[in-house]
């Protein structure tokens, strides 16, 4: 049974969502940290990206509403009709699927390159992909169930890692604010929006499982503050301790947090920043195939997604061996970035809603009653009839 | 090596689901798009593993694609 269907008893929680959202835009970006462009601005960059990515989640929402359902892909095909519909699907559900498979060779190349270089890359990658596709074989609210989980442990690890390196912090390195002008801070903006905030697009279609009495944007919009302010801090920590270091290193929460320690014998706190990587990415993983399975399921006029969680998640694990050559890739894909994306985060979502929203008035407009038109008799013919 | 890794995990998986998929009627119409799915897996990374020179995504869209 879909869990779009209204029957079913496994209905996703508001605050399940709202975790399960920030986890997605959390993850990765937690533990290699935004972009430097802006280097010690960094922060006010993440802040300019939320406003921008507001409007989005407006966005997204209003597609939701735009027909009883709330199904995200199932609104598109309608507003946009069969063949432009399917057009725009394809095109959300690839991009997907790709950004699921880059994700998956980043998680992939963290464990690989940190804790066990002498793995292959496939087991590793392997290993994630069957714990995926048994948890989306079990259905959606068992990865939401997970979130709620997962979120506090995640916060919790920011939060520890932060307090305990208070010792470490220089506050001068927050200085001297916007020294570079505004340019770094218009493409760190713009990079930050990219990605992750920017990918809020493949949770649209995981709000056809939201409890009915919950709203969209409320829950959209808490979801992404919960990511900014943990994003917000775990970068903030990184630079207050690394300084302009933090730029020069591949994993930059993971070398901040290993500089941790308390006495001679708690140290390796980077641990925490593995458990932060593997519980948001897999969330992550989940989301990216779940989008991807929901978006061939409604291109192809299919029932459920869950038959196709294992065909996808082996199609996303071949093309994470092919998305990226090496890892200096992953961090010169930040360069483009922000102009491969914005087609399918901003461009496609709002020419969706613009017309739907015409569609849907223009339907309005056809089944408004005719006026009726009243003839009043007149005082001639009324006084020839008589009493 | 990694291929036989692969090989190992992708006959695993498709042995697991291609027999629930077979064995409940309802879900025989999934069956065309698991097979092409499974299919392209395994002819992409047959062709990694033997050393075939496959662009990757982001080596094409850094050329492709303009500079932040």
């Amino acid at each position: 049974m879909s869990d779009h269907d209204h029957r079913t008893e496994h209905k996703i929680t508001a605050r399940q969502m709202e975790d399960m959202v920030a986890l997605t835009l959390i993850s990765s970006t937690v533990v290699t940290g935004s972009s430097d462009i802006a280097e010690q601005d960094t922060w006010f960059c993440m802040l300019v990206a939320f406003a921008l990515v507001i409007p989005m989640l407006w966005v997204h929402s209003q597609i939701l509403e735009l027909y009883p359902g709330r199904d995200y892909y199932g609104n598109i095909l309608r507003a946009c009709g069969p063949v432009a519909g399917k057009a725009v699907l394809a095109a959300l559900l690839l991009y997907s699927l790709l950004l699921g498979s880059m994700y998956l060779r980043v998680f992939g190349e963290f464990i690989h390159t940190l804790n066990m270089p002498e793995t292959p890359l496939i087991v590793i990658l392997c290993a994630i992909a069957a714990t995926v596709i048994y948890t989306l074989k079990n259905r959606l609210y068992v990865v939401a169930r997970l979130s709620k989980f997962m979120i506090l442990v995640l916060i919790f690890s920011i939060l520890i890692s932060g307090i305990l390196g208070i010792g470490k912090m220089d506050f001068n390195n927050l200085k001297p604010v916007l020294q570079r002008g505004f340019e770094p801070i218009y493409r760190g903006s713009l990079l930050i929006f990219a990605l992750p905030m920017g990918e809020v697009v493949a949770c649209g279609p995981l709000f056809g499982g939201l409890d009915r009495k919950s709203k969209i944007f409320p829950t959209l919009l808490k979801g992404t503050v919960i990511a900014v302010l943990a994003l917000l801090f775990a970068n903030v920590r990184n630079l207050l301790i690394l300084g302009r270091a933090a730029t020069i290193f591949t994993f930059v929460s993971y070398e901040c947090v290993s500089t941790i320690s308390i006495g001679e014998f708690l140290t390796r706190f980077e641990v925490l920043i593995g458990f932060n990587l593997l519980l948001g990415g897999f969330v992550k993983t989940c989301v990216f195939l779940f989008s991807t399975c929901e978006g061939v399921a409604k291109l192809f006029g299919m029932d459920d997604y869950e038959p196709l969680a294992a065909p996808c998640m082996l199609l996303m694990l071949t093309i994470s061996q092919i998305v990226y050559a090496n890892m200096e890739e992953v961090f010169n894909c930040e360069e483009y970035l922000p102009y491969a994306s914005l087609p399918f985060q901003v461009a496609l979502p709002v020419a969706v809603l613009i017309v739907g929203k015409i569609r849907l008035a223009g339907k309005k407009k056809r089944r408004k009653p005719k006026k009726q038109i009243c003839t009043v008799p007149s005082a001639e013919s009324g006084a020839a009839q008589g009493p | 090596m990694t291929l036989v890794i692969f090989l190992t995990f992708f006959t695993v998986v498709v042995w697991v689901d291609l027999r629930r998929v077979l064995q409940e009627k309802a879900k025989k119409k999934y069956l065309w798009f698991a097979l092409f799915a499974y299919t392209a897996a395994l002819v992409v990374n047959i062709m990694i593993d033997s050393g075939m020179d496959i662009p990757s995504f982001s080596g094409a869209a850094e050329q492709l694609l303009p500079k932040l």
